[in-house]
């Protein structure tokens, strides 16, 4: 782990010691799953909130950490996942439930605090998504050596700055080959990065320089899960293929079928074998 | 696992009596509000090819809504007109891909959307149920209205040719394409509504437990006693009952494996619809994607440019 990040690191897990709140959430519990809402500051005292679901089942759980995506709104974790892991929904600070003190804008987010590497607000957001993965380890009734992370950039880059963890599961990343992905007219949120280039010119060398720590393939000897899935779009494949060749545990690269039910059903099928269990119920279409 | 045929299914969706003039008086009430329409250009987002403009307009209740407004540089003589209306929890795109395919596109954030939720900000989840037991304070009824000014933005820009406007957007954009085309019938040139969400509601959440529909169950699971307050309420701001004023051409797309908006519920507003130039798509294995990643956003691209002529940068 580099400079940057073990420092990053150290105050996220330093975070984690704090006070932690845990309430009933009474209107996101149902037949399968006890839910709550997790307070707890993360570095610089900053107040974030998270769901937390417990299963009705006997433990011990899987924990799951459902990192964070890129938008406002952090969706309670589907059905399925609730009911088979002790799932983990962070709200990281900017997005909604976590904005007392700032709301993150989209587009904006992915460029705001660029170029420096000490401003720019994903050191932060990072470091909240490894101090949620120490709270869901302080949780009673969890079978830690089968620690799970699953979701986009965030799940990656937690994943690699994560000891012990054994299951990832990503993909879509947007940190990913940025030089050729900003080529002609990217859409949203890559545009970001072409916006600020575009308007800060003389910044751009500093901000690449920043944001070469984001880099997935830089990030990725740090990764060692045991098993590891990456989705990749079709023409993404090479790309994901070279990500999985520079880690160390059994990966799978899946290439998505751009069919959201069988690719869905594929990728939450995965993460229950990888993790030993059975996947959650199949709610829709009913029988 | 055997399935019914989601095409056969019948909504149990009622259109309330006073459906038609509870809606007349909302229209009425938003109206009373003018407009207010401001752009400020946004540098850091305008390109050589696109200007990019934050907007503003003033909608129900006096609330101010945001958005996003693009069009090519270099405008020659007036440009069709394309709103994008954005789905339940997304932000609302930035359209500057629409103007290259020189479009005078517009996004529309409705309220407790960022930037339009300083007053009302129900959060998500949150606006699928908020007041739902206050039959006329529910949360969709200025939502649908900021929905509705949008239109009325985009076609009261000068550069905008208003004989040549579209209406698009998927899953709760799905649902507002098909409510301002049928409050706009007559002016909406064609549309494209993909997973239509807010059809067929109370049927919808006993058919998934996905969110955002699952808040519904939620919110019955904590006051059961509230479920004919409640479907009441759903009745009157359902899109189903919306339809069959729809007259312009349109096309719908569905995923068949839908989790998120049953496909149920999207065969049986299609049917409702009421435009003779109607096609329906369905997409098997999909989801809430709806085909979007198998073809579909071209043949989307390719009906709405048939009856706009854009002309592309």
């Amino acid at each position: 782990m580099n400079e940057y990040w073990s420092a990053r690191v150290e105050a996220a897990l330093n975070a984690a010691k704090g006070d932690i709140s845990i309430e009933d959430l009474p209107i996101r519990t149902n037949e399968t799953s006890n839910a709550y809402s997790v307070r707890f500051n993360g570095v610089g005292d900053y107040p974030l909130y998270a769901y937390l679901h417990v299963p009705k089942s006997d433990g011990p759980h899987v924990p799951l950490f459902q990192a964070p995506g890129y938008g406002s709104v952090v969706a309670v974790p589907p059905y399925e996942r609730r009911a088979a892991y002790m799932v983990l929904a962070l709200c990281h600070r900017g997005q909604r439930l976590s904005n007392s003190q700032y709301s993150a804008a989209y587009p904006g987010l992915l460029t705001d605090g660029l170029p420096g590497e000490d401003t720019y607000v994903w050191g932060d957001i990072v470091a909240d998504c490894i101090t949620a993965v120490q709270i869901l380890l302080q949780q009673p009734n969890i079978d830690a050596s089968r620690l799970a992370i699953s979701g986009g950039d965030l799940a990656w880059i937690t994943g690699a700055l994560t000891d012990g963890l054994h299951a990832l599961q990503s993909g879509g990343l947007m940190f990913a080959d940025i030089d050729s992905r900003m080529q002609g007219d990217p859409d949203y949120p890559i545009a970001e990065f072409n916006d600020f280039k575009r308007t800060h010119p003389d910044s751009w060398d500093e901000a690449r320089s920043t944001l070469t720590n984001y880099d997935p393939m830089n990030l990725a000897t740090g990764v060692d899960a045991s098993k590891v899935m990456l989705s990749a779009g079709a023409s993404e494949k090479s790309y994901y293929d070279k990500l999985a060749s520079a880690v160390s545990g059994e990966t799978t690269v899946r290439v998505n079928l751009a069919k959201g039910h069988l690719d869905h059903i594929a990728q939450e099928e995965w993460l229950a074998e990888a993790c030993g269990i059975e996947p959650g119920p199949v709610h829709y279409p009913r029988g | 696992m055997t399935r019914r045929d989601p095409s056969e299914w019948k909504s149990s969706v009622r259109r309330p009596d006073d459906f038609d003039e509870y809606w007349r008086q909302t229209e009425a009430d938003t109206m009373s509000v003018p407009l207010n329409p401001r752009l400020e250009l946004d540098p850091m987002r305008s390109t050589s090819e696109v200007e990019v403009f934050e907007a503003h307009y003033d909608s129900y209740a006096g609330l101010e809504i945001a958005g996003w407004y693009c069009r090519p540089r270099n405008i020659d003589g007036q440009l069709p007109g394309y709103l994008f209306v954005p789905g339940y929890v997304s932000e609302p795109k930035l359209p500057t891909d629409l103007a290259m395919m020189g479009y005078a596109a517009f996004s529309a954030a409705p309220r407790n959307k960022l930037r339009s939720n300083s007053v009302f900000n129900p959060g998500y989840p949150g606006l699928l149920v908020h007041n739902l037991d206050k039959r006329t304070e529910y949360g969709y009824r200025g939502f649908y209205m900021d929905a509705v000014r949008a239109f009325d933005f985009l076609s009261g820009l000068d550069e905008v040719d208003s004989s040549r406007i579209c209406v698009q957007g998927g899953s709760q954009g799905g649902a507002l394409a098909l409510l301002v085309s049928a409050l706009r019938a007559g002016q909406v040139a064609c549309a494209s509504a993909g997973a239509p969400y807010l059809c067929s509601m109370m049927d919808a959440a006993s058919l998934t437990r996905s969110y955002p529909y699952e808040e519904i169950n939620d919110y019955l699971r904590l006051h059961p006693e509230r479920e004919e307050v409640a479907r009441n309420t759903l009745d009157l701001h359902d899109i189903h009952n919306f339809v069959d004023k729809i007259e312009c051409p349109i096309i719908v797309n569905i995923g068949l494996m839908d989790d998120v908006c049953p496909p149920e519920t999207g065969f049986a507003v299609f049917d409702q619809i009421g435009s003779d130039n109607k096609k329906l798509y369905t997409y098997e294995d999909c989801a809430h994607d709806a085909g979007t990643g198998v073809g579909h956003d071209k043949v989307m691209h390719t009906f709405l440019a048939e009856h706009l002529n854009p002309v592309a940068l």
